[in-house]
């Protein structure tokens, strides 16, 4: 069925975004990651604009990860007071990254951008996590138990000054760091139209060393809160969040992730990150082949600024 | 260096001169405003018209040709090129537009068999004639361009099916009488547009009329479009509200433990 889009100024198949969203819906349920840096470059490459695409995902990243949230909040597995630290220095971020997005987009570099941010970071977190957890299998393997790494306790975050102790986490931390992470991947969220789920989980546990147990629902109240600021400020600054397109994704997110977290649940840890980690780097090396490959057109047309597109 | 556009100017005041002692175009479009609603896939606009002259003009051995037009609101368009940079496809180079959004062309025989190129271009029938202005500092202007950019342009607009030529579309449907069904794409931009006829004779435009078509969203599309164009700080608001509710009651609805 055609659903013309009211701001997109885009016919699209209804069922198609319904299915796109439930797919990675169902992907995000069963990795526990929000999905943005898949939806993203599937809308675009569906011909949505990719500053309507970006600016509409992260509606459907706030919705997503305020369910996720609510699950861990029941289970009282959030910890408030860094989340709160978080999410301020995340809203900085998101503020900032609302402008160069606006900038970029009128000098024409924000697909340049996007695309070699999605390299970088896919790449080195999806290629980490591969060779992480296939070096667990292996071991496992040859029913090696690998030694535990003894955590360090005198790191850069016990150094520097500010220092904030976060009781439920148990942590005595200084606040530069926490802020400054916060504030990292709210830019990086605004620009890609990602919520960073899969940047700020590995830094929270290997930066700041948050218990494992409390790292996702913290982060979680982190992407609600800058992902639902970062829709508003897309809203009201650059007119990009298309609310049926962003409707849409979140009705097929919200029913793809339950069938993805019966899977999930099947799985090993270590396989579900091995997985993860080659679909991110697979999306990482898409990138980069676009970036580095003669393009069939070097020619391309866009909009100047004024409403959607 | 807007000669061009000077020259396309007197073209026209020139018609209104000789139109109303020759032969004149009268025609009609079968509608005056496309609505888009939320399951627009696209349309059909018709033109019917006659060729009408009174009784003082000496009768023409060759037949009448007809062009239509549906031109599009003018909107800027960057048209960009990639140049290889450390290895990567950077966009580099660019031109500004400031062109029509929308632009398709219906005649009653190939383009170019009409009339010469020159006598085209100063009509303003047919892409290969279309004058495109360039966005410069300090306003508008028509330049002698670069080809390649300008090829580029069109050809990037006739893919994304907005800009377009249907020679031999349009039907004799008697001596004087003609008729012309131009498709409109679903991507169609919103706007005013306008739907210019010209009537060519022995390789020589006769006479032009010009009417008006408007493309608006409608209904629910409208309101939206409307409320965050105007008011986008609410809509901003209505957004997060819609998404966090949806958050919520998903969470509700299936809640696993």
């Amino acid at each position: 069925m055609q659903l013309y889009l009211p701001i997109a100024e885009w016919p699209v198949n209804m069922f198609m975004i319904f299915g796109v969203g439930g797919a990675v819906g169902f992907i995000s349920g069963m990795f526990g990651v929000g999905g943005g840096f898949l939806l993203t470059p599937l809308l675009v490459f569906y011909g949505i604009s990719p500053a309507v695409a970006v600016g509409s995902v992260s509606a459907q990243v706030a919705a997503s990860s305020a369910s996720g949230a609510l699950s861990y909040w029941r289970r009282k597995l959030i910890d408030w007071k860094l989340a709160l630290f978080l999410l301020v220095g995340g809203m900085l971020g998101s503020v900032v990254g609302v402008e160069v997005f606006a900038v970029l987009r009128k000098i024409g570099q924000l697909d340049l951008v996007i695309g070699l941010c999605y390299v970088v970071f896919l790449g080195f977190v999806g290629g980490f996590m591969t060779w992480e957890a296939i070096g667990t299998i292996l071991a496992s393997r040859r029913n090696e138990v690998p030694a535990p790494k003894k955590p360090r306790t005198h790191g850069i975050v016990q150094t520097l000054p500010f220092q904030v102790r976060f009781h439920r986490s148990k942590l005595v931390i200084s606040a530069i760091p926490v802020l400054a992470l916060g504030l990292g991947i709210g830019f990086l969220g605004t620009l890609l139209g990602i919520g960073g789920g899969f940047l700020i989980v590995p830094a929270m546990i290997y930066l700041l060393k948050v218990p494992a147990n409390l790292v996702v629902g913290t982060s979680l109240v982190q992407m609600v809160v800058t992902m639902a600021f970062t829709t508003f400020l897309q809203a009201s600054n650059n007119h990009t969040v298309d609310i049926v397109l962003a409707f849409l994704l979140m009705i097929g997110g919200v029913i793809g992730a339950q069938f993805g977290a019966q899977i999930g649940q099947r799985l090993k840890g270590e396989q579900l990150r091995a997985l993860l980690g080659l679909l991110i780097l697979a999306v990482g090396i898409r990138f980069a082949v676009e970036l580095v490959v003669k393009p069939a057109d070097l020619y391309s047309l866009s909009m100047v600024i004024g409403g959607a597109k | 260096m807007s000669r061009r556009l000077a020259a396309a100017l007197g073209f026209g005041l020139a018609f209104a001169a000789s139109s109303a002692t020759a032969e004149t175009l009268v025609f009609e479009p079968s509608t005056k405003r496309v609505e888009i609603t939320s399951n627009f896939s696209g349309t059909t606009l018709t033109v019917y018209g006659t060729v009408e002259r009174d009784a003082a003009t000496i009768g023409r051995g060759g037949d009448y040709e007809v062009a239509v037009m549906l031109v599009g609101p003018e909107r800027a368009a960057v048209t960009r090129r990639k140049e290889r940079l450390l290895g990567i496809w950077v966009n580099r180079d660019s031109r500004t537009y400031h062109a029509p959004a929308f632009y398709a062309v219906a005649t009653t025989r190939p383009i170019a068999e009409m009339a010469a190129a020159a006598t085209l271009k100063t009509a303003q029938v047919g892409l290969d004639g279309l004058i495109l202005p360039e966005v410069v500092p300090g306003g508008v202007e028509v330049l002698a361009g670069t080809v390649s950019f300008r090829d580029a342009y069109l050809r990037l607009r006739r893919r994304e099916g907005l800009y377009a030529e249907y020679p031999g579309a349009v039907r004799r449907l008697g001596q004087n009488l003609w008729s012309v069904t131009l498709p409109i794409p679903a991507e169609v931009p919103v706007g005013d547009y306008k739907v210019r006829t010209v009537l060519f004779a022995d390789g020589a435009p006769l006479a032009e009329q010009v009417s008006h078509v408007e493309v608006v969203k409608s209904g629910f599309e409208q309101e939206v479009a409307e409320l965050a164009g105007v008011h986008s700080w609410i809509y901003g608001l209505i957004c997060v509200g819609v998404s966090l509710l949806t958050g919520w009651l998903g969470g509700v609805l299936f809640r696993r433990d």
